[in-house]
Formats: C-alpha cells, structure tokens, sequence
C-alpha cells in the first residue's frame, strides 16, 4: 500500500491539471461552441464546403453529425481524447519510469517486496488516478447531454469513451516506459504519443480501406457509435482488450524478469 | 556458526562480456567480511546478484539459507544495502525518501532515522538533488541502516566521504557489528578492507582468487624484504618470493615462505643495506592484479 500512496501522491498534481482542462475543455465547447455552430449550420456548412478536400475529413468535420449534440460531442471528443491520451501516458510512463529516469532502480529492487507487487501497485495507482479523474468528467460530461434531453444511459456510455480510450495509453505508456533505454522527458513522449494517435486518426478519417481503423486507438470508442449502433462495436472492444492485455503482459514479465540496469 | 550467505559455482554472464564466473563464498554470521577487486572484477555483479537486482545465469546463492531469487523478498526484510553511486527520486526532501524507505519494514524506524541524521551530521529537510555527493551518500547509509538489519551489503560505501566521515560511519558499521550483524564489504580501497574486515575474498577478472583472515595476510607469513647490493643486480628468484622490483642494485619483494630459504639466498649476494618489515596489504594483494 506504501507504494500505491507514493504513487498515486507523485501524480496527483498532474491528475488534477489533466482533469480541470479536459472538463474546461468539454465545458467550452459545449456551452460556448456548440450553440454557435448549431445556429449557424448553414454558414457553417458552405465554409466546410470551401475547404481543401479531405481537410475537413481528416479534423472530423461532418456537418450532417455536427446538427445535433452526439454528433458534436463526438467531433470534440477527437480532440478530448487526445488530450486523454496524453493525459494517461502521461501519468504512466511517469509512473513506470520514475526510478529509472532518477537512475534509482537498485533503491526499490532492493527493498522487500515482489516486483510482481511494485508493477502492481504501480498499475493500480495510473488506474484509480484515471477512474477519479474520469468520475468528474463523467458528471460534467452527462451534464452536458442533460441538456440536449439525451438519455442518461447513452450519455454515461458515451461519457465512458473517454476512459476506455485512455487504457489503451495506459498500455502504451507501460511498455514504453519498460522497453525505452532512456526517458529523458515525460512530458515529451506522450505528448508525441499523443500527436502520432492524432495523425493516424486523421489519417484514418481520410484514407478509405477496410480495417484501418484498427490502427487507431483514437477510434475504437467514438461516442457516436454509442447513438448510432446502441454500443460499442464488439470487434474494436475485443482488439482494444487484446492490445491492453499484451502490452500489459509482456511489460510485466519484462519487468519481473529484466535485469536492474547498472547507473 | 551460522552461514549468512553462501555462492556455489555462481556465475553471471552478460551475453558474450564476462561477469562473474564459479564464485564461491561463504560468510558467517557476525562477521565483517571484505570483498576486494580492482573496477570492473565482479564485487558489484556479485553483490547485485545476491541482492537479486540481476538474475544469476548457473550455480547458487543464498542468504540465511533461503535462494536469493525465489525468497528475494524475505531475505531483502533483512537487508542493508548501500549501492556504490547513490541516486534517489527527484524532488524529495531526505526524511521523505527515508520515510518511504522505511515503510516497507514492518517496524518503526523513526527513532532510528533521526538517531543516525544525529551521528552522520545531515540535514533531513534538505532536498536530496540540493545536497553534495558526500551528503547524498549519508542519505544512502541511513536507508541501508534504519531498519537494523541483519546483514548489511556495502558496495564502495565511502567514496565521497571526508576522512572524519569515513571514521565515524566504520565506528557505526562496527556497532551493528556488535549488535549482530553480518557486514559484506567491497572496496577497492585495501586499507580500508585491512581496518574493519575479520576475512577477505580477493576477486580478479569475475573469479575468487583467494578467501584469507586478514590477520593471516598481515602475520607474519609475509614479509616485505629490501637489500641493497655493492654489485648490480640482474636477476633475482626465490620461490615464495612475489612482486620482486630489481634497479640497479635493489632488490624489493614480498615473501611467503621459509625464512631460512631467504637467508640462504640473501647470502649469496654482497649486501650493503638490509631492511625486512611487515608488508602493507597493498603489497601482498599486488601480486593477484599484475
């Protein structure tokens, strides 16, 4: 438990940063964006139609969605998700590199406890930090769909998005903080971690082949699926449960098994 | 007397690089024992495999009996260790770093911690990355003493200490040594072995050379012999006789063996100046590193 508190006091500072901006960000958007775009549809629709093909694509633009709330909530939620991606490598690669970035991995491998039990509760501390964290966004975010009388439990599906995205990054951020022979910035990694998932969800928006979006992390829990299909797509819950568990897996017996570096 | 730590054939080896090869130890309860090489022979790889920071590739190694992998964890309740260089998080006042290092013994170490802050002279509330190598050193004894172990693993534990700092943490390691604890000491420092060790391990390119009782290598089995000659001197043998140095007409040397054996040979030359003492333990140890 010793570890748990010491981890999850090392990132509360960043936890609550993180947390203010996504909801200041979801807050914005929704009280002040959304209106303007919903009143101004049709300006708003031949300035679309000016731009570049594919530009509007690539940032997801679609007008025929940005009508109503879900449509909008899911065209920011390409922007949110970003910045939980960020967010959840973030705080783990911070997390799971904090001895080696202060070259100090001989001080906690050589204190009693398992390395089974560091990775766990190094896990569990990203974990409940992420759970706090996504229960206020939650209460903002249904909130904001109370508001445009969409039902409590699609809104609090949709809400969940954010989390389940931000696991994924949780993984990632574990095997990169195990397999990375230098971190030299936290924040650096993940805000490049951030970019490249943004990029590929561009991307994906953009090129039309069949399974691309497997390649996304960004679009495997799109809110709008949620309005659309009545849930999730199974096969994207399936691939993100397979990438979270391998990652997770292979980090952890790495971690168990991996010889302490010498400073 | 019970065995603290005991290596069978214990080898280590880093892909194609050598680490350490068939090492065998064995280190009673209640002693102090000194670990000795040049950079680079092993003493660290050995250490951090006994602590299980690196995994061993054959042979065996326990620490009150119980395998240093498997039992890692309760042999590590047990457990000081002072690594070589000392790094800690960033950020973190000392008593902070102390604290959570002792909240992973299942004791109080408070008193304790304040006790030795006392005796090493350092200012717990200072952040660790603000203090000098020779403070941030003491931060490390503390942690590996705090929660009084049973043995205390030291890997080079005085580089960055003044000498008074030095005097006072060997008067400390002497203390838990009589209060029962088994000390692992590795230096490449021999004075310093000589000062506190009962038995030294003399280790040379990953393999144990020589297990000795420091009193047996400073006895009188070894002698430092020095003669001048009226003659130059081309060549000198002796059984027994190590790191002989000949300029012009000098002859210095280490000897073990038949004192009547070198009173035979020294007669045969036409000395003018004579001088037998005992040797420094870099003197017996030189002949292991040339």
């Amino acid at each position: 438990m010793n570890v748990l508190k010491f981890e999850l006091k090392s990132i509360c500072k960043s936890v609550i940063i993180w947390t203010l901006a996504i909801i200041a960000f979801l807050y914005c958007f929704s009280i002040g964006v959304f209106p303007i775009m919903n009143e101004n549809a049709d300006l708003m629709s031949q300035a679309v139609a000016s731009m570049p093909q594919g530009f509007a694509q690539a940032f997801g633009v679609d007008m025929n969605l940005l009508v109503g709330f879900e449509g909008f909530y899911n065209f920011s939620f390409m922007y949110l998700s970003v910045m939980g991606a960020i967010m959840a490598s973030s705080i783990t690669i911070n997390v799971f590199s904090k001895e080696k970035r202060a070259k100090c991995s001989d001080f906690i491998f050589s204190k009693p406890i398992r390395r089974q039990s560091l990775f766990t509760y190094k896990l569990l501390a990203v974990i409940i930090a992420l759970l706090i964290s996504n229960c206020f966004y939650i209460i903002v975010s249904i909130t904001m769909f109370s508001q445009h009388n969409i039902a409590l439990n699609e809104a609090f599906m949709a809400s969940l998005s954010l989390l389940f995205t931000q696991l994924i990054f949780v993984a990632i951020g574990i095997i990169i903080s195990q397999f990375s022979k230098k971190i030299r910035s936290v924040s650096a990694i993940s805000t490049m971690i951030g970019f490249v998932a943004f990029a590929i969800s561009a991307l994906v928006n953009i090129i039309e082949i069949d399974y691309i979006e497997y390649l996304s992390p960004l679009k495997f829990f799109e809110p709008i699926k949620i309005f659309t299909d009545g849930g999730y797509n199974l096969f994207f819950l399936i691939w993100a449960s397979v990438i979270i568990l391998v990652c997770i897996g292979i980090s952890f017996v790495s971690y168990t098994k991996k010889d302490t570096a010498i400073n | 007397m019970s065995i603290v730590i005991e290596t069978k054939k214990l080898t280590k080896s880093y892909g194609k690089s050598r680490g350490i090869i068939d090492i065998d130890l064995s280190i009673n309860q209640g002693e102090i024992f000194g670990f000795i090489g040049p950079n680079g022979a092993g003493k660290s790889t050995t250490i951090r495999t006994l602590l299980g920071l690196i995994f061993k590739t054959s042979g065996e190694a326990k620490i009150f009996g119980l395998d240093c992998e498997k039992n890692s964890h309760e042999i590590l309740a047990e457990v000081g260790y002072l690594p070589s260089e000392v790094f800690y998080y960033d950020n973190m006042k000392a008593i902070d770093l102390l604290k959570y290092s002792a909240s992973f013994y299942k004791k109080d170490c408070t008193k304790r911690i304040y006790e030795l802050g006392e005796v090493l002279e350092l200012d717990l509330n200072k952040k660790i990355e603000d203090m000098s190598l020779g403070n941030k050193k003491k931060v490390g004894i503390i942690q590996g003493l705090l929660h009084s172990p049973k043995l205390i693993i030291l890997d080079e534990p005085t580089s960055g200490l003044d000498p008074l700092m030095q005097k006072k943490f060997f008067e400390l390691i002497k203390q838990e040594n009589q209060k029962g604890a088994t000390v692992l000491f590795s230096s490449h420092i021999l004075s310093e072995v000589q000062k506190i060790c009962d038995r030294v391990a003399i280790i040379k390119e990953g393999r144990i050379l020589q297990v000795e009782k420091i009193s047996d290598l400073t006895s009188s089995a070894y002698k430092s012999v020095y003669f001048t000659t009226s003659s130059q001197i081309t060549e000198f043998q002796l059984d027994g006789a190590l790191n002989i140095e000949i300029t012009n007409n000098s002859v210095s040397f280490v000897y073990k063996g038949n004192c009547n054996n070198l009173l035979q040979q020294l007669n045969k030359y036409e000395i003018t100046n004579i001088d037998i003492t005992e040797p420094s333990l870099e003197d017996i140890f030189m002949h292991y590193y040339v």
